[in-house]
Parts: C-alpha cells; sequence; structure tokens
C-alpha cells in the first residue's frame, strides 16, 4: 500500500510534541529539576545521588506508565468505539473495570467482612494488581461465553452495562459495611493513579501493552471492514464472530492490564480516539491506530504533569485531571463536528 | 443485447431444486429454476413476497427450510445489500481495499495486481477520478455504484443484488441498469437483482424470476409478456399489467 504523503507532516509533528511532553514531565513536579542536571544524570555523567534517586525510582518509572496507559487505553477506546459503532463507546464499556473494581473491593473491603482476616502483605501492590487481573478477567471470560451466544454486538454492550451494574451494587454494598480506613483505601484506588509501579512491575505492564497493541495491529483489518457495520462487512467475507470475539480479547488485555495496575482510568479511552480522528479526518484503521496511540500518550502524559503542579507536595488524582481536562476537549469536538 | 458463451459455460451456474425459503416457516412455494453463465435476472415481486428472503439464501444468509441450491464448483457468490452505510472520513479507494478482505494480506494491504484490477473497475463504474474522495460526498448515485464496484471486484462469479434502484432518481435507476447490464458482459459475470423497476429491468433482463401470489414463474421477459404473467404479481385485480407501456394501470 502507498503510505499517503500527507500524512507524514502531522505524524512528525506528534512525535516531536510527544518527546517534548515527555521531557516536561520529567522536568516538572514537586521539585523542579533544572534540565542540565537532568540531561547529565540521564546520560550518566553525573552522580547527584538525590537527582538520580527521583529520575530513576519516581519519575521515570511514572512517565512510562503513563506513557503505556494512555497508548494502551486510546487505541482499545477505539476498536471498542469501531466495534460497537458508537462514539460513546469506552475500553469500560464492557464491565472491564467494574470486574476489576469488585476484584479489589473483595480485597480490600470484603474479606475482611466476612471475617477472613487479610493479611497486610496481600494489600500491597501485587495483591491490588492480582485482585484486579482476576476481576477483569473473570468478566471477559464471562463477556466471550456470551458472545458464542448472541448475533448482535450492541446485545454485548448491553450486558456489559447490566453487569457493570450489578458489580457496582456489590461494591456500593461493601463500601457501606466498611469501616472508613479500609473505604478509603479504595476510594483512592478508584480515582487511578500512574505511580508506585517497581521496575517488575512496570515490565509486566509493558509486556501486557505491547502484547495488545500487536494485536490491535492484526485487528485493523478487521476494524476497517467493520466500520461499515456487522451486517455488511459479512457481504465482503468477515467472520463476524471470529471478529468479535478477537477485538473482545485484545481490548480487554489492553483495559484489565491498565485497570490492574493504575486503577480505572477514565475518559482518556474515549475522548482520545475523537482527537484523532478530528485531528486527520481519517477512518482507516491504518492511519487511524498510531494516530491515536500517539495522541493517547501525549494526553496522558500531559495529564500526568498537570497532576503534580509544580511546587506542590501532594499529586492529584489522575482521573480528576483526565475528567477536567477529557471533557472540555470532547465537549469542543461536538459542537465543533455538529456544524458541518 | 445477448451473450455468447464459451464450451464449459452452457451447463447452469447455480440451480435451485424445490427450494422452500423462509425464517422458521415456508413463506413461498417451492422454487425450481437455474441462473446460467453471464446473465441477468431481474427478480420481481410485490412487497413482502419473500424477494429479499430469497436472495439471502441464495447468498448463503438463511438455510432453506428444504429443498437445494446447488452452485457449479468454483461459483462463488457475493451479496450486494440494497444500503451500506456511509463512512465519514473514509476514501473510495480505501473502501474498495477494506472490501477485498477475502484476498488483502495480513493488515489488509492488496498487491499492485490487484490494485490495478480495482482500477479497472472503477473505471467501468465511472468512479476512477473518484478514488481519493472522501466516500460520504459522494452522491447516491455515485455511492450506489461504488457498492457495485466493490462487489464485483470480489472476483466472484454470481453478484446478488438486493434492490440495486432503490432511492436513486430515474437517471440513476437507468444508469444503474445499464451498468449491471455492461457488467454482466464484460465481467462475465451472472447478476441477480431484486427491484421495483419494472419498466426499465424488463428491457435490460435476460430474464425475469416473478415471485407471484399464486406462485413462481420465470422467463423471458417477452414471454412472460405475453403470457401475462406480470398479472400474477399482484393480488388486486384493478391493477392490470399493460403490455405496451409496460407498467401497471
Amino acid at each position: 500500500m502507498h503510505l499517503k504523503k500527507k500524512y507524514i507532516l502531522p505524524f512528525t509533528l506528534l512525535v516531536l510534541l510527544l518527546i517534548g511532553v515527555l521531557f516536561l514531565n520529567l522536568f516538572l513536579g514537586s521539585v523542579i529539576l533544572p534540565v542540565k542536571e537532568i540531561w547529565l544524570t540521564l546520560i550518566g555523567g553525573t552522580d547527584s545521588s538525590s537527582i538520580a534517586n527521583i529520575l530513576f525510582n519516581y519519575r521515570i518509572p511514572k512517565m512510562l506508565t503513563a506513557l503505556l496507559a494512555g497508548v494502551a487505553l486510546s487505541i482499545c477506546g477505539m476498536e471498542m468505539q469501531t466495534l460497537f459503532r458508537n462514539p460513546l463507546a469506552d475500553p469500560y464499556i464492557l464491565g472491564v473495570s467494574s470486574g476489576a473494581g469488585v476484584g479489589v473491593a473483595l480485597l480490600i473491603m470484603g474479606f475482611s467482612l466476612f471475617g477472613i482476616s487479610t493479611d497486610s502483605v496481600l494489600l500491597n501492590s501485587f495483591g491490588v494488581v492480582a485482585a484486579a487481573l482476576a476481576g477483569a478477567g473473570a468478566i471477559t471470560f464471562l463477556m466471550v461465553l456470551l458472545s458464542f451466544r448472541l448475533r448482535e454486538s450492541n446485545t454485548l454492550l448491553i450486558f456489559g452495562i447490566l453487569i457493570s451494574g450489578v458489580a457496582g451494587a456489590l461494591i456500593a454494598l461493601m463500601q457501606y459495611l466498611s469501616p472508613a480506613q479500609e473505604l478509603k483505601t479504595f476510594v483512592i484506588w478508584t480515582m487511578g493513579s500512574f505511580s508506585g509501579l517497581s521496575y517488575s512491575s512496570l515490565l509486566l505492564l509493558a509486556i501486557i501493552v505491547v502484547a495488545g497493541v500487536l494485536l490491535s495491529i492484526y485487528n485493523i483489518k478487521e476494524l476497517n471492514a467493520l466500520l461499515f457495520g456487522e451486517e455488511d462487512a459479512k457481504t465482503v467475507g468477515v467472520d463476524i464472530e471470529r471478529s468479535r470475539r478477537r477485538i473482545l480479547i485484545t481490548t480487554t488485555i489492553l483495559a484489565g492490564g491498565v485497570t490492574a495496575f493504575c486503577g480505572p482510568i477514565g475518559f482518556i479511552g474515549i475522548v482520545v480516539p475523537h482527537i484523532a480522528r478530528y485531528l486527520f479526518k481519517e477512518s482507516n484503521h491504518k492511519v487511524l491506530l498510531p494516530a491515536t496511540a500517539l495522541i493517547g500518550a501525549i494526553v496522558t502524559v500531559t495529564a500526568d504533569t498537570i497532576s503534580q503542579l509544580p511546587g506542590r507536595g501532594e499529586v492529584l488524582p489522575i482521573n480528576t485531571v483526565s475528567a477536567l481536562l477529557g471533557i472540555p476537549i470532547i465537549l469542543i469536538i461536538l459542537l465543533k463536528s455538529e456544524k458541518v | 443485447m445477448s451473450n455468447t458463451l464459451l464450451p464449459n459455460e452452457t451447463s447452469p451456474l447455480l440451480s435451485l431444486e424445490s427450494a422452500i425459503i423462509g425464517y422458521k416457516s415456508a413463506i413461498f412455494p417451492p422454487i425450481s429454476t437455474h441462473l446460467n453463465h453471464s446473465q441477468l435476472v431481474a427478480v420481481m415481486g410485490a412487497n413482502g413476497t419473500g424477494k429479499s428472503t430469497l436472495l439471502k439464501s441464495i447468498a448463503g444468509y438463511i438455510p432453506l427450510i428444504d429443498g437445494k441450491i446447488i452452485a457449479t464448483p468454483g461459483a462463488t457468490i457475493t451479496y450486494i445489500p440494497s444500503q451500506t452505510p456511509r463512512v465519514k472520513h473514509l476514501s473510495l479507494i480505501d473502501m474498495m481495499v477494506a472490501g477485498l478482505y477475502r484476498d488483502s494480506n495480513w493488515i489488509g494491504a492488496i498487491n499492485r495486481a490487484q490494485m490495478e484490477d480495482v482500477e479497472r473497475v472503477l473505471k467501468s463504474v465511472g468512479l476512477f477520478n473518484h478514488r481519493d474522495r472522501d466516500i460520504s460526498t459522494l452522491s447516491d448515485g455515485e455511492f450506489h455504484r461504488a457498492t457495485l464496484a466493490r462487489g464485483v471486484i470480489q472476483k466472484s462469479k454470481i453478484l446478488v443484488m438486493d434492490e440495486p434502484t432503490a432511492f436513486l432518481d430515474i437517471a440513476n435507476k437507468i444508469e444503474m441498469l445499464q451498468l449491471l447490464r455492461k457488467i454482466s458482459c464484460q465481467e462475465r459475470r451472472s447478476i441477480l437483482f431484486s427491484t421495483h423497476d419494472i419498466q426499465h429491468a424488463l428491457k435490460i433482463a435476460d430474464r425475469v424470476w416473478i415471485l407471484g401470489y399464486r406462485g413462481f414463474i420465470e422467463g423471458r421477459p417477452e414471454n412472460l409478456i405475453e403470457k401475462g404473467a406480470f398479472n400474477q404479481m399482484f393480488e388486486s385485480t384493478s391493477l392490470k399489467f399493460d403490455p405496451t407501456l409496460l407498467t401497471f394501470l
């Protein structure tokens, strides 16, 4: 296929912008690090241990987490929007985050309610990741089972919403019965965070995201055929049930992986594909997928930079920043695309 | 316009043997007929008689209640629905490439020979100069021709089209029917299409299948007109088919 020349410039600009926001992310924070020091530390030309400590143990893992989460959630949202032909679809529409939420809620609040004492060791980040993965995995398994029995993907959408409702009720019940300390621990998890990942966790997240992105690239052909809807895709030879399962598994790997490590991150997955479509005026996923991935990384890393306002000690919950940043963007795009 | 058949094209491409169509129960008496090579066949009948069901059954989307549909080995079928959703921000050429789902590689790219074939078909439907246009900006007539082109590039011997002339103005209807005739001859395809545009379709089709209220009738247009077969299309006795005007009065 001929590479369209008109896309070379916008992609170059996006890559440069990404490099810029990544650097800004390292530079800004509760302590503003001098550019020169960062550069020297990165290339190993200095042995200032406090700067190295901040960079390597805190800022770089956090930056990489935000980058991976942004790419994963944005691509995931794009695939959901195409599969369901619904602009409001997002990575969590099939209940992946609700499943993860139930897993984590059980771990943090649930077991003590049933008189099972959770070892404090279990409540560390590994325990939370495992609980979230188990919850997300259970929901995915249920959805794949259901998909064998359904003719239309939109029915799956309704099931996803219903299951999220059930999960939400279970979580609310546990919250109502839990003591304040456990409740707060859980609520903070639901606000999302990119910090605190060890390098081994980061490696695991990276493997999950890379696997999900590779599967998404393999889905491009299906997604382009599905642009015309499922009934039409059948006429060009698409095996709808097989494609639907492939996309379902890919998206839960992406959304489930990110949710396990970072908590449910809102708005990125729904907003970024719209920004990509708006900027590129292109529905072909060969262009849309890399555009969405790049913009997802830029938006998420920027949101993370904003969340740790310079000069302040505390870090704002990432979901509050992504909502405050994401909602105006989606409003502007909606308003602009309405007046044709 | 008639077609000369190659020696290996004398046997039917597709045969229906007492085929009974319907979703759960039969909606029409058994149909026995066949479709030949490079033949243009119009399927006519009142609303609700089962034209779409028949076409979808032939395309393999709906199983038969009873009977058989036998296709010559290698005679694949491509179904073209009456309406295809318009996708925003997708070029005509990308729509064609997405339509080559069966033949493109793992990432959905096509090779040079396939691209040349796509361009040849776009030329024959008069859309080559629009290859880079956003399909949501095409006119209705142009978009209908684009969906026809997407069906043709799939290389099936048989094209099954549900109401290709629906929602078009009279000029576009005639142009579409002439295009079907041309594709059938030049590309050597058999085209089976349903239509309510009796007057125009009769002038252009090789054969007509009528899903009448008393049963299935088929034949060459002139023979059917002679036999008064069209009066069996509608149960109403106040409607009479005029054999010279080729329309109901």
